[in-house]
């Protein structure tokens, strides 16, 4: 942290602490009693506030409270839980043994979101389509990683799982496609700190040489331990988020993590043991005669086919032997919460440990987090947050290859079903004629690690100014920092098929990354009560980030016997990066909220960055919204009772996404040749001092309802969204030396709806079912291009690549059938031009997510299905099978290639797949045993004993013919997306768990 | 009070102030590398010829796939057989990409050293253009070798709208580039400003660099039948009459190290390994009449120890056969030729048998020189142009296997259809596509 940084916290801190005064009481009212909820049960932990004067409280473990009012005439105390509506009870003389009954809030209307950086507002007021995910409905069954679970939870998010390797990356996308080759993924804010979410190269493409782009790096939010989270809130996009300003283009996702609570110890523990298996297997061919197998592979194999024959073993399930392991889960949380009124904390602990499908796959995640709230005075609280994560994941070699093909599914396409390679007894293994390296001696001998160890600090002092009946003045700073080392290990030893052929035979390759993000947010929050219920609230503030990485990756080849040292290779090959960014930003904004019936605000930031080509400059993203509750308006009357809430709103908001660290530098590419030293000469990309950020504003409007007495609920909402300045690599002719320019080349407009019903048609002392549907549309196009139409991402056209042009989808596919003629043996040759044939689009023409969440008496049963309609696939895995006719089905292998070979003009890219699926995502069925019947259990104080089976990704419904139509080759990208190239096939969990509450 | 709540609105406010005039410095350098305008010469001579080499990377694996000397066992990349030997070269993909972008990398190297040459002293700038307009020059005659009347380009812009410059006009321009550069570096007094690499041992003064240019300028006026101009150059070259397998090795190379950032060579493979890259057509060993004894065949082919023959290439639906693997390169950091002697020795044989007064005993005796050399017997005396022409294209292909000859010999001889034909869908291909940025979107 820089010094001045540091100066200013303790400056602040200790002016504070001088601005602490004490208060003394005179008369009082005292009043108390018990809290139940609907069901009859008494509810701990209420928090109990008094309005207007300084008075409150906490229900205890037995849910009894007591509050004394130092105002002679009383006051009223509002009762607030998490998941029931506020209850207000009118304190007017002391009175003993008041039963508050507290109601559930089924469809969540009174949930505070966040419109501002430190400033919230009831949902039912929000002007803006946020979405939330409580912590009950964030893992009902266990996830792997925070962004797996987010998955088909709320109308507007797409979650796409890029590999199924163990240890991460998940594609978050909000409301569509918002930049071409910036980040397209959400800002994370975790109790006001911005964390790092980067996915930094583990190049493993220095083995595979397939590509950095290719490497399926895990993106770094795949560290947050799920189970620390309290609830999370998504601010889709600009509309919402604006007043995050420069990064917030993609959408925020603001996680606030558990905390402590007064007036009650609590211990929440849970063990789960689970079980990874294959989610689904492709097929490779069977072969039935020596003709079939001469063909295919060649003379050469006709022996192995002959003794496969002999041996009776001519088709082995090399799917099975290879991803056939059932990967041992468990997964043990505690949760420890508690405090006093002036101290509060949270302590929480995973410990995650899973075995992946293949051998020496897996994933582990140790996890500690400790939240203390302090409340020096009335006027002053301050809350600290300190985690230490550790993940370890090994990740084996899947994926595109280019050499040696030791990536397992791609060896796997190219090898014959009769061939027996697996290991030998004596340890040693088959030669593998059909392909440069043996899958089974990779899976034994090859490691493909990534460890990461993270430490995330995070405070907020919060200060009351001053405090009046009608003034309220707060002081709030919110500030972290985010630090972790990354180090990636990879290695082949020299004994195996692969390396044999090597120039400098034995790899270790070493990666090793540090991090540091820290950020700072100082607010000034001035509210002013005005006649009635009206509020005006203003906030000023300002933020400032840095963000400092290396990256310095060794690549040591030659080895003559072991792998244990760098030092021992003949050959080292290191290379650096680093990245440095500041950036700072100044916000002011307005919010009305009159008479709880109109919310009205408006905005504006202003921001700079170090990554702009003008770092002088700031950036301006205004943003303005409103909504009206109809139904609190006197003439909405009898109405009410049919529909008791009704509200119009719309907003409107800019956001910008930033241009990428060192897109402005042309920076020369090092080399050396013949041992004359440093060299340095042209890189493929050069850099645009002239670059400024991607703007995206954002109009949205709609309607929440409730309807029937509040049986459904309906939230629907219409944007646009028109992304500016977009940013990508535009392409120059290679003739100029180099092959790229970053620069802004365009315009792209994204439009959708969402629509989401949440219903409770059953609810009485047995039965509770509330199913919940999500519908989410979007549709973008290009609508301005500066440069060049291009192809990006992917392998080509005679695949199917990404094509950017005016009038079409940025993630559009464009194929064979899409270009005139190019190959030289093409007659009239001239050169490509897109005849406006689209072959395929990566994003779902539209997604619904249904939950259903059925409690009968002491059974919960729950269930998430995912659809999504109508995106396209490139699947190169079946490509590289058919080509060589190695396809389970090889009639339609044959038919396909048929296709792709027809004469210009009727010739297809064969392996561009409809992608559509629908997942069973999450299935758990719970039964909470009575405190009756668990009263033995530890004398009294286990307060609650839950069992279950629960499971994710138990089902898989599609036509596609891979491994998973979830699928992204080249990792979180916009363009490039839906590229299927041997991806470590999916699994699906299964798990019993077992939940402890003392 | 009153005051107490003034004084700490106040240092709230001014921490905010004063946080934005504490910030660091936002106008930092790339964190990462020099630019080009403030790399040293060394650093850019260095990096020029690290891209000078990259186009070996794959360019001589295809053109010798193009020219039926070789088959790249790419595993089941069906693009290999398919754009080189079935003449489906796809203007949008890597195997035209790919090797026009390197090519025209080096170029653009080359151009930044012109850049900054303007601002050394005279003697100075004037050996570093010759060395970069050299360089250059022999990237644009690759470049045009294998884009041949599709043509090339020759100014470098930022838009795609370039003309592109055929065959002809090509050849007459990087034959302008050499000349120039030869003028240059005889004004470059007695030694560069820079380092060269080992692969320019003897030639790494602007004196002797000069040989290397006039042996270009040699190849050039080959290709434009324009013999006078070829031997008068020939004679200034680095050509030399002896007829030992040493001499016939004496050239410029591009080399190869184990050093941090330095790259093996591309050709390397182990030949006692359980798979194989690189394949030798069957037609290699197949046309050659003294395999008994030319070493150009027993030294750079061999028999695999370890695979059993022969082999098939994967999507040739068994077709494509092969029993010999490439053998030239022994260890991973042999380096590989730019130009040789053996070349400039074959160069004049052919300006004798061709050139306005045909002389075939001289012809003859420098083919001789390479064959003695090769351990092959000598030819009898050569009588006629077409017969000398089919003597020199067979020397050519043995002497400059895989060095990027095979191909454009057989082209500009017009004897392209002697490139074996193995499926009746195959093709000889005439020349690349232009790679499709280069062409503007109407």
């Amino acid at each position: 942290m820089n010094k001045w940084r540091l100066s200013v916290a303790l400056s602040t801190i200790f002016v504070c602490m001088i601005g602490a005064f004490a208060s003394a009481f005179a008369q009082e009212v005292v009043v108390s009693g018990t809290v139940l909820d609907d069901r009859g049960k008494t509810v701990a932990g209420v928090s109990i506030k008094a309005k207007g004067v300084t008075a409150g409280g906490f229900s205890d473990s037995k849910g009894v409270w007591r509050v004394r009012i130092p105002n002679a005439n009383g006051a009223t105390l509002v009762f607030n839980y998490i998941g029931f509506k506020p209850f207000e009870l009118k304190a007017t003389e002391s009175k003993a043994d008041i039963v508050v009954r507290l109601q559930e809030d089924v469809l969540k209307t009174s949930d505070v979101v966040v419109t501002g950086i430190t400033s919230g507002i009831k949902k039912t007021n929000s002007p803006t389509a946020v979405g939330v995910i409580s912590a009950k409905d964030l893992v009902p069954a266990p996830a792997q990683t925070v962004d797996q679970a987010f998955a088909g939870k709320f109308a507007g998010i797409s979650i796409t799982q890029n590999t199924g390797a163990p240890g991460g990356g998940i594609n978050v996308n909000l409301r569509g496609v918002t930049t071409l080759t910036g980040s397209s993924q959400p800002l994370y804010v975790i109790d006001g700190m911005i964390i790092n979410n980067n996915a930094f190269g583990n190049n493993s493409n220095s083995i595979t040489a397939a590509g950095a782009n290719q490497d399926q790096n895990a993106n770094r939010v795949a560290d947050i331990n799920p189970n620390d989270i309290e609830d999370i809130q998504v601010l889709k996009g600009p509309s919402a988020a604006a007043i995050y300003g420069a990064k917030a283009a993609a959408g925020v996702i603001v996680i606030t993590t558990k905390k402590g609570s007064a007036g009650k110890f609590t211990l929440d523990v849970s063990q789960q043991f689970g079980v990874n298996s294959l989610l689904k297997k492709v097929g490779q061919r069977r072969f039935t005669t020596e003709d079939e197998v001469r063909e295919v592979f060649g003379a050469g194999y006709v022996p192995t086919w002959q003794k496969a024959v002999r041996d009776n073993l001519t088709f082995i399930d090399h799917e099975q032997e290879m991803y056939g392991q059932n990967g041992f889960i468990s997964e043990t949380s505690l949760g420890l919460r508690g405090g006093s009124e002036q101290t509060q904390y949270y302590v929480g602990g995973t410990f995650r440990n899973e075995d992946g499908i293949v051998r020496r796959t897996g994933y582990q995640r140790t996890s500690i987090r400790t939240n203390i709230t302090h409340n020096f005075s009335e006027n002053l609280t301050v809350d600290a947050g300190l985690t230490y994560n550790r993940t370890n994941s090994s990740r084996g070699f899947t994926g595109n290859a280019n050499v040696n093909l030791i990536s397992l599914p791609y060896a796997w396409s190219l090898m014959p079903s009769f061939d027996s390679v697996q290991r030998r007894p004596d340890g040693t293994y088959p030669i593998l004629k059909a392909n440069p390296s043996n899958p089974y001696e990779v899976i034994d001998k090859m490691n493909n690690t990534e460890l990461v160890n993270r430490f995330m600090a995070s405070g907020k002092l919060n200060w009351k100014i001053f405090k009046t009946d009608e003034q309220k003045l707060e002081f709030i700073a919110l500030g972290g920092a985010d630090f972790f080392h990354q180090e990636n290990n990879q290695n082949s030893p020299i004994n195996t098929q692969h390396e044999a052929p090597r120039p400098t035979p034995g790899i270790v390759n070493i990666t090793n990354v540090s991090n540091l993000n820290a950020n700072l947010f100082l607010n000034l929050v001035h509210e002013f009560q005005l006649a009635g219920t009206t509020t005006i609230r203003t906030t000023v503030g300002a933020q400032f980030e840095n963000q400092e990485a290396n990256s310095v990756n060794s690549l040591s080849q030659g080895f003559v016997t072991s792998l244990t040292s760098l030092n021992q290779a003949q050959t080292n090959v290191h290379a650096q990066n680093r990245l440095q960014r500041y950036d700072q930003g100044f916000l002011g904004q307005v919010e009305a909220d009159i008479n709880d019936q109109i919310y009205v605000s408006a905005g504006v930031r202003a921001d700079r960055s170090s990554a702009n080509g003008n770092v002088n400059q700031y950036y301006l993203f205004p943003k303005a919204n409103a909504s009206i509750r109809l139904s609190k308006f006197d003439f909405w009357g009898d109405v009410a009772n049919a529909i008791p809430e009704f509200k119009i709103r719309a907003a409107y908001g800019e956001a910008g996404n930033p241009a990428p660290v060192n897109a402005k530098f042309t920076t020369l590419i090092s080399s050396n040749i013949g041992g004359l030293g440093a060299g340095l000469g042209l890189p493929g990309t050069v850099g645009n001092p002239d670059i400024i950020p991607e703007r995206a504003a954002e109009l949205e409007a709609g309607i929440d309802a409730t309807f029937a007495g509040g049986v459904i609920g309906l939230e629907a909402t219409y944007f646009i969204k028109t992304v500016y300045n977009l940013i990508a690599n535009e392409s120059l002719p290679r003739s100029s030396g180099v092959a790229f320019r970053t620069a802004n080349i365009g315009t792209m407009q994204n439009n959708g709806i969402e629509v989401a019903l949440n219903l409770n048609p059953v609810r009485n002392e047995v039965i509770d079912w509330r199913p919940r549907i999500n519908f989410f549309a979007s549709r973008a196009v290009m609508t301005e291009l500066r440069v060049q139409p291009f192809n990006s991402g992917g392998f080509g056209a005679f695949y199917g690549t990404n094509r950017v042009e005016r009038g079409f989808s940025p993630t559009m596919f464009a194929g064979r059938q899409s270009f005139g003629p190019r190959f030289m043996g093409d007659t009239a040759f001239t050169a490509s031009q897109f005849n406006g044939t689209v072959a395929g689009d990566a994003l779902p023409d539209f997604q619904i997510g249904f939950a259903n969440d059925l409690r009968i008496g002491n059974f919960n049963f729950y269930f998430l299905i995912d659809w999504r309609q109508g995106q396209e696939v490139v699947n190169l895995t079946q490509a590289t099978l058919d080509e060589i006719a190695n396809a389970a089905d090889v009639a339609a292998a044959a038919e396909r290639q048929r296709i792709q070979n027809l004469p210009l003009g009727q010739a297809r890219s064969m392996n561009i797949e409809d992608g559509s699926f629908v997942k069973v995502r999450e299935v758990a069925i719970n039964y909470t045993f009575d405190k009756s019947a668990i009263g033995g259990l530890f004398g009294d104080a286990v307060q609650y004993l839950r069992v279950g089976f629960s499971g994710r990704n138990l089902l898989m419904f599609t036509n596609y013919l891979g491994y998973d139509p979830e699928v992204s080759n080249f990792g979180n990208v916009v363009l490039g997306r839906g590229q299927d190239v041997a991806p470590f096939p999916s699994s699906r969990s299964v798990y019993f768990n077992i939940a402890l509450g003392f | 009070m009153k005051f107490q709540r003034l004084l700490l609105i106040t240092t709230s406010v001014m921490t905010i102030v004063g946080m934005t005039s504490c910030q660091p410095d936002y106008n930092f350098p790339d964190p990462n590398a020099a630019t080009p305008q403030t790399a040293t010469i060394q650093a850019l001579v260095t990096g020029t010829l690290a891209s000078f080499r990259a186009r070996q990377t794959g360019m001589d694996q295809e053109v010798a796939m193009i020219g039926r000397e070789i088959f790249v066992n790419a595993g089941d990349d069906p693009r290999w057989i398919n754009e080189h030997i079935g003449g489906r070269l796809d203007a949008a993909g890597p195997f035209v990409n790919n090797p026009w972008t390197a090519m025209y990398r080096c170029i653009g190297n080359c151009q930044v050293l012109l850049d900054r040459a303007k601002d050394l002293p005279a003697a100075q700038r004037a050996g570093l253009e010759g060395f970069a307009n050299t360089l250059m020059a022999h990237h644009l005659l690759m470049a045009s070798n294998s884009w041949n009347e599709i043509g090339i380009k020759l100014e470098y812009r930022f838009t795609p709208d370039a003309p592109v410059v055929r065959r002809t006009e090509a050849l007459a321009a990087i034959a302008r580039r050499l000349d120039e550069a030869n003028t240059q570096l005889r004004s470059a007094g007695a030694t560069f400003g820079f380092r060269l690499h080992s692969g320019y041992t003897g030639f790494d003064t602007p004196a002797n660099f000069a040989r290397f240019n006039r042996a270009l300028r040699a190849r050039v006026a080959a290709y434009q039948s324009d013999y006078a101009t070829c031997t008068a150059a020939l004679r200034e070259s680095f050509l030399s009459e002896s007829n030992t397998e040493a001499d016939m090795r004496l050239g410029i190379y591009n080399v190869f190290s184990l050093e941090s950032g330095d790259a093996t060579n591309y050709l390397f493979q182990n030949i006692a390994a359980p798979t194989i890259r690189f394949w030798a057509h069957p037609d290699y060993v197949a046309q050659n009449r003294d395999t008994a004894v030319d070493k150009r065949v027993l030294n750079k082919v061999v028999v695999p120890a370890n695979i059993r023959v022969p082999f098939t290439m994967a999507g040739g639906e068994g077709a494509y056969r092969s029993s010999h693997i490439l053998a030239i390169y022994r260890v991973n950091t042999a380096p590989m030729p730019v130009m040789r002697n053996e070349e400039l020795l074959l160069l004049r044989a052919e300006a004798s048998a061709l050139g306005a007064a045909p002389n075939l005993t001289a012809a003859t005796e420098d083919i001789n020189r390479v064959r003695a050399a090769a351990g092959a017997p000598p030819i009898a005396a050569l009588t006629d142009r077409e017969s000398a022409i089919t003597q020199i294209l067979y020397e050519r292909r043995y002497s400059l296997f895989t060095e990027g000859h095979r191909w454009v010999d057989v082209r500009r001889f017009g004897r392209l259809n002697t490139l074996p034909r193995t499926r009746a869908t195959d093709v000889q291909v005439v020349s690349y596509p232009l790679p499709t940025f280069e062409v503007p979107v109407p």
